[in-house]
């Protein structure tokens, strides 16, 4: 069985991705996505915070980013172009993996993305995510699982224009951390979101020992499109 | 509700089954039968079910806390909710991730384990004793008998790895 994966054109709106994950979740794939896409910038919180902090949300969106409540692991962290996001809609049972393997490949999938692609040497550190070193933090996972369905997933900075967003907020409630990219790791300002993305899906394909192949699935594609040209 | 909470926590029987189950032996554990036994989901969960008082305590097992990993956060009901079997309950947040949790069976929810919120790893240390996640009086008792007993539940995830 192979990973499907599949990159969405432009700059998602949130709510769109969410309602997409939704969508997709409750079909129940007999496939393995992973979709893969930039968001427009917003800030998203995680499960842990159950009621808007509405101090903290009027001072996000006044620059000019969405806020939104998830119901996914972690705490708040952001999204926006530059920022290559990985939504796995996986089934665990199908993959014979445990919510806590999950994770640990998800990690392992972008460190082997990191260095088959970049030449970049990522870690895993005591806190989820991964890292170039001690302090910087270049990916981030957080992640639902229902019914052994996963949803939401990873976000690897790629070019800079993600760095200053972050500047806003205590990402992932770890005071010291900062977080860097492939561009300010690679001091190199070219880098391709075509290229990081197909490195991703390989990525994954790899770490999993799966085949890699783009999607291409009349429901799935039907479910994606509908979601994505009802709501803007 | 306090009141019916401190009733709940004087029940015994509740907290001795899963140390008469630990012992393993099935005639045993069917000598239990009638006082308060305790059965299984596919997914993870169970019920420790007292069909004098129709109190289920629920919980995950350790099954389930193994395969989490260490675990930062619980989501609970909110005492007094109706539940219908299959329904979310809450969820378990370990390593960066949200698993959402079902109920076993139907029923009110008498009683949440507030001692989560201050010590979620309790869900780690004492899974199907300390780390119970709710109490509901339940509403289709049938429901219960229909759940997976400790054999099959065990042969189930044996067969998993």
């Amino acid at each position: 069985m192979s990973i499907y994966y599949k990159r969405l054109p432009g700059f998602i709106n949130y709510k769109a991705g969410l309602e997409l994950q939704e969508r997709l979740v409750a079909a129940k794939p007999t496939k393995d996505v992973l979709l893969l896409l930039e968001h427009a910038p917003v800030y998203t919180v995680g499960r842990r915070t159950t009621d808007e902090n509405i101090e903290e949300s009027t001072r996000l969106r006044a620059l000019g980013a969405h806020y939104e409540l998830t119901k996914r692991g972690g705490q708040i962290t952001y999204h926006g172009p530059g920022q290559l996001v990985g939504y796995p809609i996986f089934n665990l049972s199908r993959l014979n993996l445990s919510v806590k393997c999950y994770v640990d490949r998800v990690e392992k999938s972008l460190i082997r993305m990191l260095a088959d692609q970049y030449r970049i040497r990522g870690q895993t550190s005591e806190h989820t995510g991964v890292w170039l070193d001690d302090v910087h933090k270049i990916a981030s996972i957080g992640i639902q699982v229902r019914h052994r369905i996963t949803s939401h997933g990873f976000a690897i900075n790629i070019t800079n224009e993600p760095l200053d967003w972050f500047r806003n907020i205590v990402a992932c409630g770890i005071h010291g951390a900062k977080m860097t990219s492939v561009a300010s790791a690679l001091n190199n300002n070219s880098i391709s979101m075509d290229d990081a993305t197909l490195a991703a899906a390989n990525a994954f394909g790899k770490v999993l020992d799966k085949e890699v192949q783009q999607l291409d699935d009349p429901e799935i594609d039907a479910i994606i499109s509908d979601v994505l040209d009802n709501i803007d | 509700m306090t009141f019916t909470f401190n009733l709940l926590r004087n029940i015994p029987r509740a907290s001795q089954v899963g140390r008469v189950q630990l012992r393993g032996a099935t005639s045993q554990f069917a000598a239990f039968r009638g006082l308060a036994t305790k059965r299984f989901t596919k997914q993870h969960e169970y019920v420790i079910y007292d069909d004098e008082t129709n109190i289920g305590t629920i919980g995950i097992t350790n099954h389930a806390q193994e395969s989490l990993g260490d675990v930062v956060f619980v989501e609970l009901p909110a005492p007094g909710s109706v539940v219908k079997q299959g329904e979310q309950i809450g969820a378990v947040e370990s390593v960066k991730a949200a698993s959402d949790i079902y109920a076993p069976l139907a029923g009110h929810v008498e009683a949440v384990n507030d001692e989560l919120s201050e010590q979620p790893n309790l869900l780690n240390k004492s899974p199907e004793e300390d780390g119970w996640l709710c109490k509901v009086r339940v509403t289709a008792p049938e429901q219960f008998n229909e759940l997976l007993n400790e054999e099959t539940y065990t042969s189930l995830f044996a067969a998993e790895e």
